[in-house]
């Protein structure tokens, strides 16, 4: 094909073309602007919210994570080490020490111990304070 | 960016729905296309949008083919109702509704002939011809596109604008 048949061809793709988009439906023409408003819509609020800023420094969902996860780490360091010790003050059952002391209201609750040994829990502790 | 889209987007759906076939899903594309674009490009450039808004919306073209391949696979496997069109984007055969013997050639007839040939050509040919013949990319802009090389783009283009040619001397005969 010589270059003045090919330039017809490209000519009459272009128009061929550019009439569809002419001769587009006005129902088509009206989705296509719903489409764009849509879009235009979704594309800022995202926008807003990563152009906040907290203290001038931009807040965005990684900072935010990160601030908290430091935050948590230093709250933590402050009050020590998360695991409760367990003294005979704290176990509330006087100064009695032993294996009794370590004993929480939680682990009573979430053990399956016989009811009757819950129950006679201060005579156990009596015996291992006296022979133990 | 607003006059941007709304100057792309009937050729937008245009080429969508010459590539699928179907108003709804051109139309899903093309919404695809224009969020991907303002959600992940909107702060470059205006002159990059044009590239990068093509490059996009043929990307998604190409998604559609393989979701439906991969569809129709399935379909075909579970014996269900299959509308042969499992044929890979790039093997697509021309399928062209060619006018009734009696109609007389006329220039309307032709543009509407040409719409069905170009609707007929294997995709990867129909996105080098509508990129380079209506939307004025070089050879390079639309390697970049269409994520190839050059030289695929001249074979897919050559290619393209030879079964034209062949089609439309077949209709003026």
């Amino acid at each position: 094909m010589n270059n003045k048949t090919e330039l017809e061809l490209l000519n009459k793709v272009r128009q061929g073309l550019t009439e569809q988009c002419d001769k587009l439906p006005e129902q088509t023409v009206s989705r296509l602007r719903t489409i764009r408003g849509i879009v235009q819509k979704k594309a800022v609020v995202p926008q807003r919210f990563y152009h906040q800023t907290v203290l001038g420094v931009p807040f965005t969902p990684v900072a935010a994570t990160l601030s908290a996860g430091i935050l948590g780490v230093v709250l933590l360091m402050m009050s020590g080490s998360p695991v409760k010790k367990y003294t005979a003050e704290t176990a509330g059952i006087g100064e009695t020490g032993n294996i009794v002391d370590v004993v929480d209201d939680v682990d009573v609750l979430m053990s399956n111990e016989d009811m009757e040994f819950l129950e006679n829990l201060e005579i156990y502790e009596w015996l291992d304070a006296e022979y133990g | 960016m607003e006059q941007f889209l709304e100057s792309v987007e009937r050729r937008a759906f245009v080429t969508a729905r010459l590539a699928t076939q179907d108003e709804e899903e051109a139309l899903d594309i093309v919404q695809d296309t224009m969020l991907k674009l303002v959600q992940k490009y909107g702060g470059r450039s205006e002159s990059e949008w044009g590239a990068l808004f093509h490059s996009i919306l043929h990307s998604k073209i190409h998604d559609w083919y393989r979701r439906r391949s991969v569809r129709n696979r399935w379909r075909v496997f579970f014996g269900l109702d299959s509308d042969n069109c499992d044929d890979s984007p790039d093997e697509r055969v021309p399928q062209t509704q060619f006018p009734e013997p009696e109609h007389q050639f006329s220039s309307d007839m032709l543009g509407e002939h040409l719409n069905g040939l170009i609707a007929g050509l294997p995709l990867r040919q129909q996105q080098a011809l509508i990129l380079r013949a209506w939307e004025g990319y070089n050879i390079a802009e639309t390697a970049r596109i269409m994520g190839c090389s050059e030289g695929s783009v001249k074979t897919h283009y050559s290619r393209a604008i030879h079964v034209l040619r062949e089609k439309l001397g077949e209709y003026n005969e």
